[in-house]
Formats: structure tokens, sequence, C-alpha cells
């Protein structure tokens, strides 16, 4: 029952990208992106269909609007392509970023192969274990599936102190949806789901860093994520939002870095709707989401309208939030992090003076390679920045790892003092980075480590001739000739 | 020759990154099995994972679940923790203690109240005071129709 609701989540995702790219994606992207992005977009199809119908009233049982939404959708994504042209769709002038790297993504492929069958394998005996699954989010997902509706008591806390009632909804639904086709509670499905949704990430990001980068930095980079210290377990085996959350944002920027480099209208759609996915995990969600594509506003790709076009993704993912926002707000829910107590003159001049052991604290808990990953990646800025076709991608990069570090920085500033009464601000500080700084800062890590592979990869010209083949309507005659992201040589 | 210099400095990145990569994701792939063989050897009462470490209140939960209707609301009564300072009740802003969420979680859907809604009540680790329909577990763990 679980191998049906994750392909059941990914057909109705493929039928959504196929809506949004306006071509069969197995043709023009390939499998790595086809499988990586139909996983994506399916959880956030179902994540938003489930919040919508909650929020309206409508029964979250999944057999009531989410599973027959998906159904249609699943079935209709696998049509022939004359129903697809019969909708009429707004044409797309920009062609496909559509290079074929056999090797490089068999590599990747078989990397994410791996990996999956080190998670998966014995993944029926996992079972909701901790304290923010229980507290957090398991309880959502089961009141979802089994109560069928936001009861008060558990989504508005009208009762009981039920805890982060603000979250968005997102890992929820997928726990409710993996009940929902088991019939039952059923830990091993939540688990599953999330555990693809990592697999998805990482199919994107190889997929993405082999075109951006060449041959090398595909493999390079899913390797690279995959150790990121706590990734992989404790966090990725759990049903915590925080490596979905870092699935929806990585993929989110990689997409965005396609469509700055590569000038495909296409994948700025399906950037958008990943924006999408990334505001309903979390909070944080926002500001990682937001982060890419302000930097997308500053660099954008060069193409006609290119800002506009960002700032019509930004609204889409904040249209896509309101119905959620609108009913918390409705009910008197506000983050317990960011709020009106915590965002007013006086508590922030209090806070600031914290401003500077927030830094310290993001330094000592950040979960990526240490110093040593730190001074690879600011060295492939380096080099990367001498070289002109690179420096719109470093651009970007830095922009947007700049970004999300100085969102959660200012998170974790803003939020503190919230228990002064009982704890002095520094002690609560350095409890909430203890608690949560490895796994909130996930995403300016793996941006940060993803510098080297995508920006020193894109200087290895040799290694990348040799092996990459770019498809026929796309090759040019000379390197100078071809795509920046691509040419082989200056 | 500062061409050369920068590709092979960029290889040798490339290459980096690749090592630390590999051998940071083998760790993980590691601790992933570790992670998942621990659960898989948890001790389970009735097929349940006896997640109180405690085979008396892992069963309880079983039996609330077989008494209280799904859509009842329920109060729990449970004592406060002895090494915690705050000893207030758990609807009087209780500490944060895991066992409170496990048993919510245990029993949900049936929501965990503190008004007048509950139609039912958890008493879980406490004596149920005389009154009222008693489903008794055990002396300190029964359930109470209101």
């Amino acid at each position: 029952m679980t191998i049906i609701a994750v392909v059941l989540m990914a057909l109705a995702g493929h039928c959504v990208l196929r809506l949004l790219v306006r071509r069969v994606p197995l043709r023009a992207y390939g499998v790595l992106a086809t499988v990586g992005l139909s996983v994506l977009l399916g959880a956030a199809l179902i994540g938003l269909v489930t919040t919508y119908a909650a929020v309206l009233g409508l029964p979250t049982r999944v057999w009531s609007v989410v599973g027959p939404v998906v159904l249609v959708l699943a079935v209709f994504g696998l049509l022939p392509s004359r129903v697809f042209a019969a909708l009429r769709l707004p044409p797309e002038d920009s062609q496909p970023a559509a290079h074929h790297m056999w090797l490089a993504d068999g590599f990747v492929g078989g990397a994410i192969v791996a990996l999956g069958a080190v998670l998966l394998t014995g993944s029926s005996k996992l079972v909701v274990f901790s304290n923010d699954e229980w507290a957090i989010w398991a309880i959502r997902g089961r009141t979802l599936s089994l109560a069928g509706h936001l009861d008060p008591v558990v989504f508005q806390g009208a009762a009981a102190q039920y805890q982060h009632l603000d979250y968005p909804l997102l890992v929820p639904s997928l726990i409710a949806w993996g009940d929902g086709i088991a019939g039952h509670p059923d830990d091993s499905a939540a688990h599953v789901l999330l555990i693809v949704l990592t697999l998805g990430m990482l199919a994107v990001v190889g997929w993405a860093a082999n075109r951006l980068a060449g041959p090398y930095a595909g493999v390079c980079s899913v390797l690279l994520i995959a150790g990121t210290p706590r990734l992989l377990a404790p966090y990725g085996l759990r049903v915590f939002a925080d490596v979905p959350l870092a699935a929806f944002a990585v993929a989110l920027l990689l997409v965005l870095a396609m469509w700055i480099v590569h000038g495909d209208g296409r994948m700025l759609a399906v950037a958008a709707a990943l924006a999408v996915g990334t505001a309903a995990v979390k909070d944080e969600g926002v500001v990682f989401a937001l982060a890419g594509l302000l930097a997308a506003l500053v660099v954008p790709a060069q193409v006609r309208h290119a800002r506009r076009q960002v700032l019509f993704a930004a609204a889409t993912m904040i249209a896509s939030m309101l119905p959620w926002l609108i009913w918390t707000r409705a009910h008197g829910i506000e983050s317990d992090l960011i709020n009106s107590q915590t965002l007013t003159p006086h508590h922030l001049r209090q806070v600031a003076g914290y401003s500077w052991l927030v830094v310290r604290l993001i330094v000592r808990y950040w979960p990526g390679y240490g110093w040593w990953g730190i001074a690879g990646g600011v060295l492939a800025v380096v080099l990367a920045v001498t070289v002109p076709r690179l420096r719109r991608l470093t651009a970007y990069l830095c922009l947007a790892w700049l970004i999300a570090a100085v969102g959660m920085w200012a998170q974790y500033v803003i939020s503190a003092g919230r228990y002064q009464n009982v704890v002095p601000i520094p002690v609560e500080l350095r409890g909430h980075f203890a608690s949560s700084a490895t796994r909130v800062l996930l995403v300016p890590s793996i941006i940060a480590s993803l510098a080297m592979p995508l920006l020193a990869g894109g200087l290895v010209p040799k290694l990348r001739r040799s092996t990459q083949r770019v498809s026929q309507h796309r090759q040019s005659r000379t390197p100078v000739e071809e795509h920046p992201a691509t040419a082989a040589t200056e | 020759m500062k061409v050369a210099l920068r590709s092979g400095t960029a290889a040798a990145l490339v290459l980096a990154a690749l090592i630390a990569g590999l051998v940071a994701s083998i760790h993980g792939a590691r601790n992933a099995r570790t992670e998942i063989a621990t659960q898989a050897a948890l001790p389970r009462v009735d097929g349940r994972v006896d997640v109180f470490h405690n085979t008396e209140q892992t069963r309880f939960v079983q039996f609330v679940v077989d008494r209280v209707p799904a859509h009842d609301r329920v109060r729990i009564v449970m004592a406060p923790p002895t090494q915690v300072a705050d000893q207030r009740t758990i609807c009087g802003r209780m500490p944060l203690v895991a066992r409170y969420w496990v048993l919510v979680y245990g029993i949900a859907p049936r929501a965990s109240v503190c008004d007048s809604s509950a139609r039912w009540v958890v008493y879980f680790g406490v004596a149920p005071p005389p009154g009222g329909t008693v489903y008794r577990f055990t002396s300190n763990y029964a359930v109470v129709r209101l």
C-alpha cells in the first residue's frame, strides 16, 4: 500500500509537471528531473489540496477530496499529448534545458538508488518515536486522517496546549495520505513518503548540477548533501518537517539556477510550484523560498520580462499560502517565534544586544562540513568570479545563501527572550539552538556545500567535454557558441 | 598558465568535494542503518512499541482506545514529574512532559481538552476519585465516563 501511495503521489506530480513544462517531461528533461520533480510536486499538491479542503470545512480523509483529485491528475498526466494540446496552454518560446548526459545522470541515479536502498530497506519497522513527531507532526497527521477535519482542539489549541499551531499542513497531509491509502494509521508509510522526498531532492540536484557545472558536479552534489551531518539519520528517518523542507528549498534553488543560466522559462514555472511547496512545509520555508526568489530577482535570467516573471512566481507562492494564513489568523493563531509580541520595538531593542551571540551560536551549530567545507566553498567562489560566464551563477548562489542565513539569524534574534520570565535570554538562546539549529540551518548549510561542485565543477573543462553529450538541437559548432553555462572553454 | 592553475585548483576542489561527500554519505548511511536497526529492535507490547518503557502504561493506551469513542474529548490527569519544579497540572500550563504527548498521540483522534467539553477523564498514574462510571485498568490507571 505504501508503494501505491508513493506512485499515485508521483503520478499526480507528473501531471502538474507536464502542465508546467508543456511537454512530456521524460522526453524533454530525462528520468532524473522527471522522477525528482514529480515526487516533490505531487507532495506539494497533496499538501495544498488537503489544506484547502480543511480550511473550507471539507473532509480531510483521503477518499473524500484529496484522493479523487490525485487519482484524476495521475491518470490525466498519462494521456496522449493531443489531449494536452487541446487545453491550448499559453505557448513557451524558450528552448528546454534538455541536455542529455546519460553517463553523468547514470552515476547520480546509481548513488540515489544506493542511498534509497539504505534508507528504505527495513523502513516498515520505523515508528513514530520522538517528541516532535508525537507532539507536532504525527498528531496533526493522524487527526487529519482519523478525525477527518481541523479539530479545533488540535489545530486551534482551543482547549489544550498543542504546539506550533501555525505550522502549515504539508507534512501532516502526507501522513494522512499514507494512512488513507493504507486504510489505517501507518507509521511506515509516513516515513517512506518523507524519505522519498529526500530522494526526489537528490535527483533534482544531481540533474541540475550536471547541467549547470558539468558531469562530475551531479554525483558530487548528491553525495555532499547526503553526507550533511544528521540529514540521512536521524532527521531523514523521522517524521520531522526539516528534511522535507530542505528537499523543497534546495530543489527550488537549483531549478531557479537552471532558469537563470539556461533561460528556460519552464524552469521558472516549476520553481514557482516548488516555492509553493517550500512555503507549505514549515514557517522557515517562506524565508528560504524568498531567498531563492529574491536572489533570482537581483540576478535574473537574461530573457525578456525576467524580473516580472520572478515577481509573478513570488506572488503565486504568497497566494498559495493565503488560505492557511487567513484561517490561522482568523482563529488567533500566531507563530511561536515571530509574532505580535516579539515584533514590538521594545522587544526588538531588548534582543538586539544578543545579535552577536546568535552569530557565534550559528557558527557553533552549523550543520555542515566544518571550516574545511567553508574554506573550499569560499575558494570556489573566488575562482568562479574570475570567469565571466560563472559570475551570474556565483552571484545567485551567494545571494541566496546570504538571504537564507540572515533570515535564520533574524529569526533566532527576534524570537529570543520569549521565556525571559523563566530563564535568562542567553540560556534560552543556547537551549533554542541546541534543540533546533542543526535542523533549521540545514538549507543554508547545503547551499554552502553546493558551492564547491557547482562553481568549481564549471571550471573543469576537459573532464566535462569528454563525457557530456548535448542534444542535437542545442549543440553548437564551436565551444564558444555553446550555452554560457556549458561552454567548455572561455 | 593562469587558466591552467585555475582549472587545476577547481579540479582539486571537485575531487576533494567528491571524496568528502563520499566519506560523509557512507557515514550517514551507516547511521541510517543503525537508526533503522535500533527502531526495529524496540521492545513491543502486544505489537505496539513500548514507547513509555513501561508495559502497563503502553497497554493502558490500548485500553483507553478500546473504551473511548474516537470523536469524544478526554481530559488527562497525570502526576507531575517529581524532578520538575513546575508542579502545576497539565491543563494549568503543564511542564514539558514527553509522556503526556505520547499519550495524546497514542489515543488520537480523541483530543485532549481541559474544559467541560471532556466526556471522559483519563487517569494516568493517578488513582481516580469516586464518582462517574469508572473503567479501571489498574489502581492508578483508569478511564472515567463523566
